[in-house]
């Protein structure tokens, strides 16, 4: 499932990818396509307590990474460190070769370029599924109201939720109110997009119709971190597994390799256990 | 008990007691605007970034809730004619200086209540509907104007209805001032006339009307801010 | 300072022992006589409010219900010549200023009381249904220390606003702390800042000492499930 563009020359950073040691960096990914996002030795704190430690990843334009692991490895972090949600303590986020900058104009510019679906949708109460979607489009690029309209529409129609646009949050059910989280992460026309376990809060009948949404994504070849614990999904839709555990990346591979043959102890422990019912 | 009304059929009296309705209505307003631009003032400060400003804003709100506010009233009042007196500072001669007072003060002391009032609102409203609109990439400002405030109002006016009445019921220590509110008019009447039972009764029926209307007032705005719930 | 500490004694406990008590002490004496007038008024009230009656549930809602809509200065003021009507009685400021205060902060109490005792989970009741307790004793096992341990947070805040609230009391010629600052303060004309800015802090150190004392009573009290490392590696 190669959907990385061949035809793109070396930048400086994927330069560096090739001369960087071996150890925790280890990436398979292509090395032509460039690094659409690059994470580099961080250390983050809660506190006192270390929940990142040397974490490093390059994620390259048009892959999918999925990271799994089990609660408080810190892969909920790792995402939310990408987009600036949380600090960190050390080391470098770079988003398309530029180093995240902390200001409030640096940090704006970042998330028009990575949009996120949160595990608890977050879908604005006292607006339509419509106004959700158009929002930032409106306020941030300065969209006009139609024009925003159109745009969201669109987008609602292709998560299959066209006809619920003037619906208020309270009148949705879990699974089409992250579609509609997924569509208003779209309206910005993200270059990266990030799911804090998407399908987490949802009951199960309706956690298909939102993986089938990401999945469709995917093969449109957008550039996605994704922290999930639906393993299936995890196996059609990954280019590369992450595994963490106690804040540290402990394997990366790919997905046939990782769900037949682990190689780290741990690892295999995890699938198991999440395997076995 | 021989209860005497004639009082009520004096039109000097019915004057007296009217202008004095005036004059606690306008305090309340006043009260009531000063202490909600206080309280946004002060709560800006709890909910900053600036730690200096959060320090600040949090001992004036200990300060002013800790303390009556007959006691806030006359130190700013006595405190202000010892520090400026009228004698050298003819703008503080006017006759008027007991309502200045009052609706300064009052505005500062129940601008702390509002203030908790507002930043309990605030706290209640879930992270993550800021962190959604943060992460599509809304400024501070555009954050609360669209997704903060809307999902404010409705947590926060029943808290702010509470102080709104509050501040009414402030308004009657201004009669130690000398302030020429319903209280102070309706003790000149009883003075007058000792028919203390009545003149209370009637004032006593005002505030209470007074009272219930405000809280009518904010019902129906709680009403319109509602946020559409299922089931409705 | 100075003027602080040369009436000193007239402030704290105003002109005992050659005439009446006043002062702080008399604040202090007022709050208490008060404290538990008002826990008295709001337990009856509370008590009343839950009666099977519907006549008596209306009443006892609707009657606090306008008391706390008034102010405390206008109720006071109006029990000041309505109870030495109605009862043939001459009542000293003070004494009105006490029954009077002790009503309108019972009313309050009893909305605080009701709010704890319905703030008690319906899962809890029900459990103590289930396993055949009878409707007394689920009230004073299980409703009770639970409601008494929920209204602690609103109970401190009333009995603070109590406390700084006597001094509507000075208002009727009561001569408690604020009054007796005040009269200082009249007496010797120019130093008001220090005279009410010393009565400001006393009152905030007092105020600060019932918060203490309410959240040293919620920590004592506190029921809810903890499970610590030992329990749970057991």
């Amino acid at each position: 499932m190669n959907r990385i563009n061949n035809q793109l020359a070396l930048t400086p950073d994927m330069q560096r990818m090739n001369d960087a040691p071996a150890g925790a960096t280890v990436s398979l990914a292509r090395s032509d396509s460039p690094t659409c996002v690059g994470i580099r030795g961080i250390n983050k704190f809660f506190g006192t307590t270390q929940v990142l430690s040397d974490v490093s990843l390059e994620v390259c334009q048009g892959e999918v990474v999925v990271i799994c692991g089990p609660s408080g490895s810190g892969k909920s972090t790792l995402i939310r460190c990408v987009n600036q949600l949380e600090p960190i303590q050390s080391g470098e986020i770079s988003v398309f070769g530029n180093t995240i900058d902390r200001s409030k104009k640096g940090l704006i510019s970042l998330r028009t370029r990575v949009g996120m679906v949160f595990q608890s949708f977050n879908l604005y109460p006292h607006m339509t599924a419509l106004e959700n979607v158009a929002l930032a489009p409106m306020k941030v690029r300065g969209m006009k109201r139609a024009e925003a309209e159109e745009l969201g529409k669109a987008l609602l129609a292709r998560v299959g939720l066209a006809h619920k646009a003037g619906a208020h949050p309270a009148f949705l059910s879990g699974g089409q109110q992250q579609r509609v989280a997924i569509a208003r992460a779209l309206a910005m026309q993200p270059d990266v997009m990030l799911f804090d376990e998407p399908t987490s809060a949802l009951d199960p009948e309706m956690i298909q119709e939102v993986l089938d949404v990401i999945v469709s994504l995917a093969n449109d070849g957008m550039t996605m971190m994704i922290v999930t614990h639906e393993m299936n999904f995890a196996r059609r839709v990954a280019d590369r597994v992450v595994f963490m555990d106690a804040g540290k990346i402990l394997e990366v591979a790919a997905p046939e390799q990782f769900f037949t043959a682990p190689r780290e102890e741990r690892a295999q422990q995890f699938l198991s256990k999440i395997l076995s019912h | 008990m021989h209860l005497d009304w004639q009082f009520l059929s004096d039109p000097d009296r019915i004057a007296a007691l009217a202008s004095g309705l005036w004059v606690t209505l306008i305090l309340f307003a006043a009260s009531s605007v000063g202490a909600i631009a206080v309280g946004l003032v002060i709560t800006a400060m709890r909910v900053g970034t600036n730690g200096a400003l959060r320090r600040v804003a949090t001992i004036y709100t200990d300060i002013v809730r800790n303390v009556p506010l007959l006691i806030s009233l006359f130190f700013v009042y006595f405190g202000l004619t010892s520090v400026f007196p009228p004698m050298s500072f003819p703008i503080l001669r006017t006759p008027y200086l007991g309502d200045y007072v009052t609706v300064v003060t009052i505005s500062l002391v129940m601008g702390g209540f509002v203030s908790e009032v507002i930043r309990q609102g605030i706290e209640a409203v879930p992270v993550g509907q800021i962190e959604a609109a943060a992460a599509s990439g809304l400024d501070s400002l555009r954050v609360y104007r669209h997704v903060v405030f809307p999902q404010l109002l409705p947590l926060v006016l029943p808290g702010l209805a509470s102080e709104i009445v509050n501040t009414l019921k402030g308004t009657t220590f201004a009669m130690t001032l000398g302030v020429a509110d319903l209280m102070w008019q309706g003790q000149r009447i009883e003075s007058e006339t000792f028919r203390g039972v009545e003149v209370m009764t009637a004032i006593t029926l005002v505030y209470f009307l007074l009272s219930i209307a405000t809280i009518a007032l904010f019902r129906v705005a709680e009403q319109r801010c509602r946020i559409v719930q299922p089931g409705s | 300072m100075m003027i602080i500490l040369q009436n000193l004694h007239f402030l704290l406990f105003g002109a005992y022992p050659d005439g009446q008590l006043g002062g702080l002490a008399l604040t202090v004496l007022l709050s208490l006589i008060v404290g538990i007038g008002s826990l008295a008024v709001g337990l009856l009230v509370a008590t009343l409010s839950m009666s099977s009656s519907l006549g008596v549930r209306t009443v006892s809602q609707t009657i606090p219900a306008i008391i706390r809509s008034l102010p405390s200065l206008v109720f006071l003021f109006w029990l000041y010549f309505l109870l030495p009507a109605i009862t043939h009685i001459d009542l000293s400021p003070l004494t009105s200023s006490a029954i009077a205060l002790s009503i309108y902060q019972g009313a309050f109490i009893a909305e605080d009381i009701r709010g704890g005792l319905n703030s008690v989970p319906k899962g809890h009741i029900e459990a103590g249904n289930a396993t055949g307790l009878s409707t007394t004793q689920i009230f004073w096992h299980i409703r009770l220390p639970q409601a008494v341990r929920a209204t602690i947070p609103a109970l401190a805040n009333r009995y603070i606003n109590l406390f700084l609230y006597t001094s509507t009391a000075s208002v009727v010629g009561v001569m408690e702390f604020t009054r007796t600052s005040t009269l200082v303060s009249n007496r010797v004309l120019v130093h008001p800042l220090e005279v009410f800015g010393f009565a400001a802090l006393v009152y905030f150190v007092f105020c600060y000492g019932i918060a203490a004392l309410a959240r040293r009573l919620e920590r004592r009290w506190d029921w809810s499930p903890k499970v610590t490392r030992a329990r749970a590696a057991a």
